[in-house]
C-alpha cells in the first residue's frame, strides 16, 4: 500500500523483529514527503523530527503515524537534527553553518544563529532546557533554550566534538572529541571535570550510565570503554566490535541494563553496519540485528524497546531491535 | 631521477648567471635580494579549515616515507612550507597526515598511510605516499592534516588533487561537487615527474596558521 504526499502508511503497532540477520517482520513506515536529508527520534515522547529534500521539517508521532507539525527551512542542506526527549525542541543546523531551534508549539524559530563552519552535533538535555551545540571543529556552547542566552563555551579542542550527551540528572555533559579525548564537563559551568584517553582513534559517541557516575563511549577503535564521570579513570573496556561505533550512536537502556550501539561500516559508510546490544552488568554482547539498510538514528522508547530508523527513498522505516 | 626544489637565492643567482635577470638598481645583489625577500613576506592569509573527518589516529609514527616497497597506486611526494599569517616561518611545526590507502580505504588498525613530520627550521615538510583512493561516502581523494604548533591556533584541513577526475579538470568551478571542500585553495596543482617506467606526482601545499 503506498501512498502519496503526506499520508502516512502505518502498519498496526511496532513490529517485533526476530535475532536473524534479517527481520522477519516487516517494519512500521512512514511516507514521507520527499526524500529524507536528516532525521531524530526522541522515543520518550515518541516522536520524530524529519527534515526532507522539500526543504520541509516535519514532525511524526511515532505511535500512530499522525503529522503533527511541518515547519518551511530555507534549505534542505542539514547536516544536524536533534529533537528534546519531551517532543517540543527541534534543532537543525544546515551546511552553512545557519542553526534553528524551532519551537514546535508555535512552529516559530525559538534560538537563531550563525556558526563559522557547520554543527557536528547537538542534544538537549534530558528536562529539554539546555542545548548543547559541537559547532564543527570549534568548542562547545551551552545555550538556555527558554532565554535564548548562551551560557559558556567549553576551551578549544584540536579537531572539536564529534558527539556529546547529558547525563540523565542534567549535572554533566560528556564529549567525543576528535583530538581522541572523552571529556566530562559541568554541565551549569563548563568547567572540566575529567578526561579519558583510552582511544588511539576518534571517540564518536558517548552516553552516561543511569546514575550519571559512568560514561560509556566508544568510536572508530571499535570497542567501548566505561569511565568513571568524575576522574576519568577506566574501569571497564569491553570486546572488539566488527566496526566502529557510529558518530551518535550509543544509547543506555531507560533501565540502564543495556547500551545499545550502532556500528558503521568503515569501508563503506553507505552500506547497513549491525545494531549490537551489550548487558551492562556482564559487559557481554547480547544480540546483534543487522537492518536492511543503513540505520539513520535509534532510540529507547520508555518501556524499554529499542526502535531503530532506517531510510528507503522518502519513506521511513522504523524497526524494534530485537534484544 | 628526482628534480631538486631551488631556493629562491639558487633561482635569483642561476637567473643573474643566465642573463634572464639584470640589475638595473643601484642596490647591491645582496641588498636587492634582502629586499625582495622582505616584500615576499607579506600578510598571508590562513590556510583554509576542513573538518577532521572521523578517523585521526594519534601516536603515528614520525616517518617522511607513507608508501612501503610493493605498494599499489601512483607515488605521490608532497612537501610544503609551515608560515603564520605575516608570513614568518614556523619551525618545529608538527604535521600529522593521514589518508586512505590506494583502494581508498583507511588502515584502523594499525598506522599505515598515517605519519607525524616536524617542520624543518626553514618551515619545510616533505613526505612520500600514493595517491589516495577515493573513501566511499567521500567525493574526492583528499589528504588529512593536523597541524599544530606552540602559540599558535591548531589547524585541520585536508589536501585535494587538481588532477581528481571529480572535478573534470576544473577544480576552481567544480570543487563544491565536494560538499567538505570549503576553499578552492585546498586543492592543489599536481606536476607529473619522473620517467614513463617510474612516474610520480608532486604537489605542493602550503599551510599558514593563525596565531593564538
Amino acid at each position: 500500500m503506498r501512498a502519496t504526499g503526506f499520508a502516512l502508511v502505518l502498519f498496526a503497532g511496532f513490529a517485533t523483529a526476530t535475532m536473524s540477520q534479517t527481520p522477519a517482520s516487516s517494519p512500521n513506515v512512514i511516507k514521507l514527503p520527499a526524500p529524507l536529508i536528516s532525521m531524530a527520534v526522541a522515543a520518550t515522547s515518541n516522536r520524530a523530527a524529519v527534515v526532507s529534500r522539500d526543504k520541509k521539517l516535519t514532525l511524526w508521532h511515532l505511535a500512530d503515524g499522525k503529522l503533527l507539525r511541518t515547519i518551511e527551512l530555507a534549505t534542505a542542506d542539514i547536516d544536524v537534527t536533534a529533537i528534546s526527549d519531551d517532543g517540543r525542541w527541534i534543532f537543525t543546523g544546515d551546511h552553512s553553518g545557519n542553526v534553528f531551534v524551532w519551537d514546535v508549539n508555535s512552529g516559530q524559530a525559538q534560538l537563531q544563529l550563525r556558526l563559522p563552519h557547520y554543527p557536528a552535533a547537538a542534544s538537549f538535555s534530558r528536562d529539554s532546557k539546555f542545548l548543547a551545540l559541537a559547532p564543527m571543529g570549534d568548542p562547545v556552547q551551552v545555550f538556555d533554550v527558554g532565554t535564548r542566552r548562551m551560557l559558556y563555551q567549553t576551551n578549544a579542542v584540536a579537531g572539536g566534538t564529534a558527539a556529546l550527551a547529558y547525563s540523565r540528572d542534567g549535572a554533566s555533559i560528556a564529549t567525543a572529541d576528535a583530538d581522541t579525548v572523552v571529556r566530562v564537563y559541568d554541565a551549569l559551568t563548563g568547567k572540566l571535570v575529567a578526561e579519558n584517553r583510552e582511544f588511539l582513534l576518534e571517540p564518536l559517541a558517548v552516553d552516561f550510565s543511569l546514575d550519571g557516575r559512568q560514561v560509556i563511549a566508544g568510536g572508530a577503535d571499535s570497542f567501548l570503554i566505561f569511565i568513571d564521570a568524575a576522574s576519568g579513570k577506566l574501569l571497564r573496556r569491553l570486546q572488539k566490535t566488527d566496526e566502529p561505533v557510529s558518530t551518535s550512536g550509543l544509547r543506555v537502556s531507560p533501565d540502564g541494563s543495556l547500551i545499545a550501539t550502532l556500528l558503521l561500516k568503515a569501508e563503506n559508510l553507505s552500506q547497513p553496519a549491525p545494531v549490537v546490544m551489550w548487558e551492562v552488568s556482564s559487559g557481554q554482547k547480547k544480540s546483534q540485528w543487522m537492518p536492511p539498510t543503513p540505520a539513520l538514528s535509534m532510540d529507547w522508547t520508555p518501556d524499554g524497546r529499542l526502535i531503530s530508523v532506517g531510510a528507503v527513498s522518502d519513506s521511513l522505516h522504523i524497526w524494534t531491535v530485537p534484544q | 631521477m628526482k628534480p631538486k626544489r631551488l631556493t629562491r637565492r639558487e633561482i635569483l643567482l642561476k637567473s643573474a648567471a643566465l642573463g634572464s635577470l639584470s640589475m638595473i638598481s643601484t642596490l647591491s645583489f645582496d641588498e636587492a635580494l634582502w629586499a625582495w625577500q622582505q616584500s615576499e613576506q607579506k600578510p598571508r592569509k590562513p590556510t583554509a579549515w576542513d573538518e577532521i573527518g572521523p578517523f585521526y589516529k594519534r601516536e603515528a609514527p614520525q616517518s617522511a616515507q607513507l608508501r612501503q616497497p610493493g605498494d599499489a597506486g601512483l607515488p605521490v611526494r608532497v612537501s610544503g612550507i609551515v608560515l603564520d599569517t605575516k608570513g614568518n616561518v614556523v619551525s618545529g611545526a608538527k604535521i600529522e597526515i593521514w589518508q586512505a590507502n590506494h583502494e581508498g580505504i583507511y588502515d584502523l588498525d594499525g598506522y599505515g598511510y598515517r605519519a607525524t613530520l616536524l617542520a624543518n627550521a626553514a618551515g619545510k615538510y616533505e613526505f612520500g605516499s600514493v595517491m589516495p583512493g577515493h573513501y566511499p561516502g567521500r567525493v574526492c581523494q583528499h589528504i588529512h592534516y593536523l597541524v599544530s604548533a606552540p602559540g599558535h591556533k591548531p589547524l585541520t584541513t585536508q589536501l585535494y588533487f587538481a588532477t581528481d577526475p571529480v572535478f573534470e579538470g576544473d577544480p576552481e568551478h567544480n570543487y563544491t561537487r565536494d560538499p567538505l571542500i570549503r576553499s578552492s585553495e585546498l586543492v592543489r596543482p599536481v606536476v607529473l615527474a619522473g620517467d614513463p617506467s617510474e612516474m610520480y606526482a608532486m604537489v605542493d601545499f602550503e599551510i599558514v596558521v593563525e596565531r593564538l
